[in-house]
């Protein structure tokens, strides 16, 4: 017996949609951001300052740009995956319309300064509270289509959307733990070292388990679907499936090194996040090895080449990532540009290309058409190659520099650039100012 | 300098970085665009396939991880355990081993104006680009002064450590410099600081204090176990309002007329407060004594 049914491919064309607005909105904002480092009065009115449009830039390309195309990649994928429709129109618009208003609200209260003052938290309490509900309306709807599906087996790319879902619930939950003292403003219910250590195990894992796994879950997906081919190891996939999600918890303080965490605390997160190389490199091999015999397509297909590169950025910032873990190292990197470099090899480079990748794959097929024009996609895909590289070589040799400047000493043992700014502006009365406030 | 350059020439690079990629962003705008006019939304796409067949212990061969690929319910609890664990074994000790956070008897909680302060601090997001955590380095402690204790942090709602330094770390900023050195450089950093990349604060000149809120961040603060005294809250904008007299007054001595009431003071309370705690007399590292 046969049974027919349809997929909602309407649900994954609105998230797709929003997707790229909010990414080309987002990354406005950073590259305002970017300009206000270059020439300060660009920092336009209070509420237009870099201090209140940084954390806009990071919420909007995180929650909004990977946020929504994570749930595009998944409401397209899981229908396809478990040959059901999703269990609930309604609970998908209630889903859509609910994470859009967040985002509005993050947009209109971020510059207006409500703010908790934790990095990548900063949304104030009543935002947390509507991202858990519509948090819980996207998990059932989740698990209500795993549950009526028919196909037994779930796939791999399904693992990771049900460990993103759980991982990323119990994370927002802890970590959102304040007392309001009005509608707009609370106080992080931890206090100092302890707040910073659940901060950062939220923070790391806001990158693990929001622009990580579910990506994973979207590679596994997408690129055998892009290539025509199966994944290349089965039993790879369950290991590092397995161990990244178990390791990945643990590495949160390696962004606390030298800091004043406790010792043992800080030591837990380098080792575990150097072990997360192998499961990180695990997932990179599955998935270039999975266009073995596929090669001479990706010279021609724009969707492979942009899958290739993301993968390879994915490779890069997690073999940087543990290096970065060792004390030795992060003793040079920690505050530095260098970290900035990190991030925007996984931003723009892992996730902005899966996403750039799947949205040139999903249009044509949602409309029935071919794609207007490859050539355009090919333009796109140097033209993002090129933004890559030339954001992000400069800043690691910035912040390495940087570092030493701020390490260095002269031959009688003091400061060689004793004035902060020496070293960013530096110029020669600035320094002697300073030496004479001293 | 030559890192003047270096730096300069990174953002300057980075800028550059961002509008290609940006430009290439709007190529796929316009793409996607055309081809959605040339195509129509299969909004409903048809699909055919078995029913689930009910589940078969025969058929449960194959490979051992096939069992859990089959338990949605039970994929989702175990992840779950899987990635508590971490979570649990590393953030527990830490709120429970008393150890952990040696306690330091000269840190107390921050007076009203300077709570203030912090949440002005907060608000602005001055942790974008400041850290207040000077690390155990030669290189730190010359520049700055005291590396950080865990204990001088235990009032701090939220930490505000910070993760990048675009400007310098301000751990061991309070009484580093005069009130009027931050007045004038809050209004216009480079006027005290040639070069400096940081924006100015001209609205905490214009904007006034709100301090109907000051009961309810004390009390809120008392909850969490802030030791204020319990008549505290009752008075605390009288015990503000002195302190802003105070700092109005010692401006006035370097030739700035101030309004009390301007946010600006609150900050400068703030920031003459952070981390100067522990410069005083009897720094004492009292650990508890039955560990
Ligand atoms: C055109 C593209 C972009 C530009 C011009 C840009 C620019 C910037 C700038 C100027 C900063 C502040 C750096 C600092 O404080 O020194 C920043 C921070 C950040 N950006 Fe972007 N960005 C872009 C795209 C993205 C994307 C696509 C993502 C992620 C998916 C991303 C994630 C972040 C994060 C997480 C931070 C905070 C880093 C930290 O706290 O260490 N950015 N960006
Ligand atoms: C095995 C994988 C990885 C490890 C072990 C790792 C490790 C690290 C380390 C040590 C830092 C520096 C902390 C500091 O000194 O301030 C860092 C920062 C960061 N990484 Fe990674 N990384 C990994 C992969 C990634 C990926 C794939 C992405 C993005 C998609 C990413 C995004 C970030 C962000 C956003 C920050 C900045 C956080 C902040 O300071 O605000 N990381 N990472």
């Amino acid at each position: 017996m046969i049974e027919r049914f349809q997929y909602d491919n309407r649900i994954v064309k609105n998230f797709l949609f929003v997707t790229i607005m909010w990414g080309v909105v987002g990354m406005l904002v950073g590259l305002t951001a970017a300009i206000q480092l270059v020439v300060p009065s660009w920092n336009f009115a209070d509420w237009g300052s870099f201090g209140r449009l940084r954390p806009l830039h990071t919420n909007a390309v995180i929650f909004a740009f990977v946020g929504n195309a994570i749930f595009a990649g998944a409401y397209y994928s899981l229908q396809r995956l478990l040959k059901a429709r999703m269990y609930s129109d309604m609970l998908g618009k209630i889903h859509f319309w609910g994470w859009q208003l967040i985002i509005v609200s993050a947009v209109i209260t971020l510059p207006l300064g409500m703010t908790t003052g934790k990095e990548y938290a900063e949304l104030e309490w009543p935002i947390d509270i509507a991202i858990t509900l519509i948090w819980v309306v996207f998990g059932i709807n989740m698990m209500g289509t795993i549950i009526k599906r028919r196909e037994r087996h779930l796939y791999v790319a399904i693992w990771f959307y049900i460990a993103t879902w759980v991982t990323v619930a119990m994370l927002h939950i802890v970590n959102s733990i304040e007392l309001p003292i009005s509608m707009t403003k609370s106080y992080s219910w931890y206090a100092g070292v302890q707040d910073a250590l659940v901060q950062w195990w939220y923070g790391h894992n806001a990158v693990a388990f929001f622009l990580t796994t579910p990506f994973l879950g979207l590679m596994y997906y997408f690129l055998p679907k892009a290539a025509n081919r199966p994944v290349y190891s089965y039993k790879l996939s369950i290991i590092h499936f397995w161990s990244l999600i178990f390791l990945y918890i643990w590495a949160g303080p390696h962004h606390l090194l030298y800091s004043a965490l406790p010792e043992w605390a800080q030591s837990l997160g380098t080792v575990f996040s150097i072990m997360l190389i192998a499961p990180s490199w695990g997932g990179m091999l599955n998935g270039l090895l999975t266009l073995r015999g596929a090669w001479d397509r990706v010279r021609e297909d724009p969707v492979l080449k942009f899958f290739v590169v993301a993968v390879t950025c994915y490779g890069m910032a997690t073999l940087e990532g543990p290096l970065l873990s060792l004390k030795s190292i992060n003793a040079i990197a920690h505050f530095t540009d260098w970290i900035i470099a990190h991030v925007h090899i996984g931003g723009i480079g892992w996730n902005g290309f899966m996403i750039f990748g799947m949205v040139y794959w999903l249009v044509p097929r949602m409309y029935g058409t071919k794609l207007h024009s490859v050539k355009l996609a090919n333009a796109h895909f140097w033209l993002g190659t090129l933004g890559i590289i030339l954001y992000a070589v400069p800043l690691y040799f910035a912040g390495f520099f940087q570092s030493l400047m701020w390490k260095q000493f002269t031959p009688d043992g003091f400061l060689m650039y004793p004035n902060f700014l020496g070293h960013t502006a530096g110029d020669q009365d600035g320094l002697r100012t300073a030496r004479y406030r001293r | 300098m030559d890192t003047l350059l270096e730096i300069k020439t990174a953002y300057v690079l980075r800028v550059i970085g961002g509008s290609v990629y940006l430009t290439g962003a709007f190529l796929m705008v316009y793409n996607v665009r055309k081809t959605v006019i040339s195509g129509k939304l299969i909004a409903n796409e048809d699909a055919e396939a078995p029913p689930l067949e009910k589940m078969d212990q025969a058929k449960e061969s194959g490979h051992w991880h096939r069992w859990i690929e089959r338990r949605p319910i039970q994929m989702l609890v175990i992840s779950l355990i899987v990635v508590g664990i971490g979570g649990v074994l590393e953030i527990v000790p830490t709120f429970l081993v008393k150890t952990n956070i040696p306690t330091i008897s000269s840190v107390k909680p921050y007076t009203p104006l300077e709570l203030h302060g912090r949440d002005i601090y907060v608000r602005e997001g001055c942790y974008t680009c400041h850290s207040q955590m000077v690390r155990p380095f030669r290189s730190e402690t010359e520049r700055y002064g005291e590396y950080a204790k865990a204990g001088e942090f235990v009032y701090d709602h939220p930490f505000q450590w910070g993760s990048k330094r675009t400007g310098p770390d301000l751990l061991r900023v309070g009484g580093k410099y005069p009130d009027s050195w931050h007045y004038y450089h809050m209004y216009d950093p480079t006027s005290m600081s040639p070069g400096s990349l940081m924006p100015p604060y001209m609205h905490m000149f214009e904007d006034l204090l709100d301090t109907t809120t000051t009961k309810r961040k004390i009390e809120a603060m008392r909850t969490m176990g802030v030791p204020y005294a319990a008549d505290f809250p009752a008075h605390a904008n009288d015990h503000l309002s002195a302190q802003q007299d105070k700092i109005v007054a010692s401006l006035k001595k370097d030739g700035i007329e101030a309004q009390k009431e301007m946010e600006i003071i609150a900050v400068i309370a703030y920031l003459q407060r952070v981390g100067t705690d522990i410069k005083a007399k009897e720094v004492v590292e009292a650990k508890p004594a039955n560990p």
